[in-house]
């Protein structure tokens, strides 16, 4: 896992965000998958909240450091009673954007 | 970061993990998963409704190991911090 330095956890921690874009363009550099949360915070909303910047600056960063074929994979994550047992859960997968 | 992603104990986390959300929720559908392709770098963006349950459902879509971003102060946690640096 690849920390994340919100503001509103510390300010003071917040350029350590840099360290994270570079692990994690370096993690696209071997071809793996990141998983991440671009809105930067919990909701129950059925609306997108404010998209933060930090995974498009790691993405172009990679692509920058030669990364190629690079592709960011919309996913909607959809509960229907999220606390309760034996209920269900849905995921839709959008269409991929190329990078390239 | 690839020797973690292959790590016994990293892989065995994320096994039991995804073992116990199947158990949790009685039905997980994926509506067209074959668009997350299988192998080469990708960026998994999703919105975030539960904190413990969001990373293992996107791992069961992905059907392919992902590292994850998390915020911070959660590696300080006892026993979850573990956790996540064993899956880092």
């Amino acid at each position: 896992m690849i920390p994340a330095f919100r503001g509103s956890d510390d300010s003071r921690q917040v350029r350590r965000n840099l360290e994270s874009i570079d692990t994690g363009a370096r993690v696209l550099g071997t071809g793996a998958a990141l998983g991440i949360f671009p809105e930067g915070m919990l909701h129950d909303s059925t609306s997108l909240k404010m998209i933060r910047s930090g995974m498009a600056r790691m993405v172009l960063q990679a692509a920058e450091d030669g990364t190629r074929g690079i592709q960011i994979v919309p996913l909607g994550l959809n509960y229907e009673h999220k606390e309760d047992f034996r209920s269900s859960a849905w995921i839709n997968v959008g269409d991929p954007i190329d990078l390239d | 970061m690839e020797s973690g992603q292959s790590s016994l104990f990293g892989n065995l986390t994320r096994r039991a993990a995804r073992f116990l959300v199947a158990q949790y929720y009685s039905r997980i559908e994926i509506a067209a998963a074959d668009r997350i392709p299988q192998s080469g770098p990708i960026v998994l963006c999703a919105n975030h409704a539960n904190p413990l349950i969001d990373p293992v459902l996107i791992g069961i879509a992905a059907r392919r190991p992902v590292q994850f971003m998390a915020k911070a102060p959660l590696f300080a946690y006892p026993v979850v911090g573990q956790l996540m640096h064993a899956l880092a």
